[in-house]
């Protein structure tokens, strides 16, 4: 029984999306209790606060006993999604007892993926170290334990701990993750095993790819190893290796950048400024594109063209200028409250310029979800702050009296607890969009300047070239 | 002496620029955790208050709408006539349709009645086979006695008719 609630829970936490569909099917249970059906109503719209209220309600008044295990397994899931997970793992410990090691894996394994979304690393390593550990009689162990290792590893080569991140990371892996396995032990073992690493992505880069996640695994490896190529300055093997990016794929702008740099270094100017042109034409939004409006007029020089040079540098110049005047526009726009609480105000302001770098930053993330989270708590303490009101008229006995007064000095309490720490949120999260804003105005600014010296003194050149 | 006053102006020093510092993010965030927990545990105990102080166990019915499928019928919205008083009307949103679908129940009604017989009638609005406007009702005879009592309002696919069937029972 357990285990088809996990089965079911699962769908819950494949948080790629933390607010992602949810896929309990009730088929594989008939629905017995009226007020574990209610519970599922709430959960489904992915209303966590009222499935957990409902929930916990339902279990103090002895609501449940059919379905009591799929229940506090679906409140450890309620938990985790609503960002309490101190209060769903001593639930997962309990109830995984006894279960098959398969099912226990990847509960486990959701426990600890929440957990470092969350940056709670340690409570994520915990969790992972239950499962990780494979017998001699798994051989490679399941999909759970390779996603355990995989992002243990990344948690011990984050804390600077890239020889257990190795170890954790060698050994047999299911066919599907063992390429993941390769490339991270080769990025971890760079500073470490420099000429192994190297020969892993090589190997890596030669397999053949059968699908679009292979292939973006097989640019990585190729990128990786022509940034190592370039930083040996073997221009060739780099060019190499750099031609077998996909040109559309999430890597191809930094691969553009390279192929040109790495041609560049061959004195190969032509061939250089193919990729470079086709690389300028991408959206300003990427550092790459606004590396390579100024690599483009450094090649120029290089290739004794300074007047094309000049007209180059006027144009990034003119291009950084832009950025950074949609970004002043976005810099005042975050710069009222509405867009933390609406989502619909950040939608209609996507097109400024720096606005997807802040809204992929993980930390803002985290923190406007907390602030929203909040705020809504916040509604819920008015709506009940009203009824309590109401409720007086219905408290007959004393003792009903005094519990609606002691539940109504809690929330004044809670309230005035919340209200203290929701401008500290909001102070919190701007600043954090300004700090952001201001190091990309600041970057934009530099490259700027670059631009209008580097111009001035390709038109230095060009006044020497005209003179008799 | 000197020293005591440069120690005493350092810690008030100190001490100020503690209270002046911005939260981490680490602290704001166990503040949050701490008052969502505060938060969850004074809903569901003022949720129980509220259900016991209007609704009495003696004199509470509660009705419930459930979804079978729901292939024949899109529900619109719902309303509940008790003899033959609207007591309440429920429009359903997408995702409050796909809760249905996935097996939620949504509860249509809590209210009091006294112990005896009374006639609960659901109007169903929506779309039918064939994307039509569809109205339909079902009516139930309730037995009240004296507890708390429970009525499954269901809309279900009849495959035979290809038409959708509302069933009402006892829980």
């Amino acid at each position: 029984m357990v285990k088809i609630a996990i089965i079911c829970l699962f769908v819950l936490f494949s948080f790629s999306a933390r607010a992602e569909s949810i896929g309990v099917n009730p088929a594989l249970k008939p629905l017995l209790e009226p007020h574990y059906g209610e519970v599922l109503y709430h959960f489904y719209q992915q209303d966590y606060f009222s499935a957990i209220v409902k929930l916990l309600a339902a279990k103090r008044q002895r609501q449940l006993s059919y379905h009591e295990t799929e229940a506090e397994l679906l409140l450890a899931g309620l938990y985790l999604a609503y960002g309490l997970h101190k209060k769903a793992q001593p639930i997962f410990q309990r109830l995984l007892q006894g279960e098959p090691r398969a099912v226990r894996n990847r509960a486990w394994y959701l426990l600890a993926e929440m957990s470092y979304r969350r940056n709670y690393r340690v409570a994520a390593e915990v969790a992972l170290k239950q499962i990780t550990v494979v017998s001699d009689l798994e051989k490679v162990g399941s999909e759970w334990q390779a996603k355990g290792r995989l992002l243990l590893a990344q948690i011990q080569s984050q804390t600077g701990r890239g020889k257990q991140a190795l170890q954790t990371l060698s050994g047999m892996w299911p066919e599907m993750y063992a390429r993941y396995a390769v490339y991270n032990r080769a990025m971890i073992g760079f500073s470490l095993k420099k000429k192994q690493a190297l020969q892993q992505l090589q190997d890596l880069a030669a397999l053949s790819v059968q699908n679009s996640e292979q292939t973006a695994l097989q640019d990585r490896a190729n990128l990786s190893l022509a940034l190592f190529y370039l930083r040996e300055k073997n221009n060739r093997a780099a060019e190499k290796a750099l031609l077998k990016v996909s040109l559309t794929g999430l890597h191809s702008n930094r691969a553009l950048l390279a192929l040109g740099w790495s041609r560049l270094h061959q004195k190969r100017y032509a061939a250089a400024l193919s990729p470079w042109l086709q690389l300028s034409e991408r959206s300003a939004d990427d550092l790459a594109v606004q590396e390579v409006w100024l690599a483009i007029p450094e090649l120029l020089m290089q290739w004794q063209k300074p007047a094309r040079a000049a007209e180059y540098y006027q144009q990034a110049v003119a291009h950084l200028q832009q950025s950074s005047e949609q970004l002043e526009q976005t810099r005042l726009l975050l710069r009222d409250d509405e867009w933390l609480l609406d989502l619909s105000v950040l939608a209609e302001i996507q097109g400024h310029y720096g606005l997807p770098h802040l809204l992929a930053s993980h930390d803002l993330q985290e923190s406007l979800w907390d602030y929203r989270e909040l705020s809504q708590l916040e509604d819920n303490l008015q709506q009940w702050r009203k009824k309590i009101i109401e409720l007086k008229e219905f408290a007959e006995k004393p003792a009903e009296e005094m519990s609606l007064q002691n539940l109504q000095q809690r929330l004044l309490s809670i309230s005035n607890r919340l209200q203290s720490l929701l401008p500290k949120w909001r102070n919190y999260v701007k600043q954090l969009a300004a700090r952001q804003l201001q190091k990309q105005a600041a970057r934009l600014q530099s490259l700027i300047q670059q631009a209008k010296l580097a111009r001035a003194e390709s038109l230095e050149r060009v006044k020497g070239e005209s003179l008799p | 002496m000197k020293k005591q006053i440069g120690f005493a102006l350092l810690l008030s020093f100190l001490l100020t620029a503690s209270l002046l510092a911005e939260p981490s993010f680490k602290e704001l965030e166990s503040r949050t955790r701490a008052l969502k927990w505060q938060v969850l545990q004074l809903n569901q105990e003022l949720l129980q208050l509220d259900e016991a102080l209007r609704y009495p166990q003696q004199q509470r019915v509660t009705v419930f709408v459930a979804l079978d499928i729901g292939f024949f019928f899109q529900l619109d919205s719902v309303q509940l006539k008790i003899d033959g008083v609207a007591v309440t009307t429920s429009k359903y949103s997408s995702s409050e349709r796909g809760a249905l679908k996935k097996g939620g129940l949504h509860r249509l009604y809590t209210g009091n009645l006294a112990a005896g017989e009374y006639e609960l009638r659901v109007i169903f609005y929506g779309l039918g086979p064939n994307n039509r406007v569809y109205q339909r009702a079902a009516t139930f005879k309730l037995h009240k006695l004296e507890k708390s009592q429970f009525v499954k309002v269901l809309i279900r696919d009849k495959e035979p008719k290809q038409q959708p069937e509302f069933v009402i029972s006892q829980w």
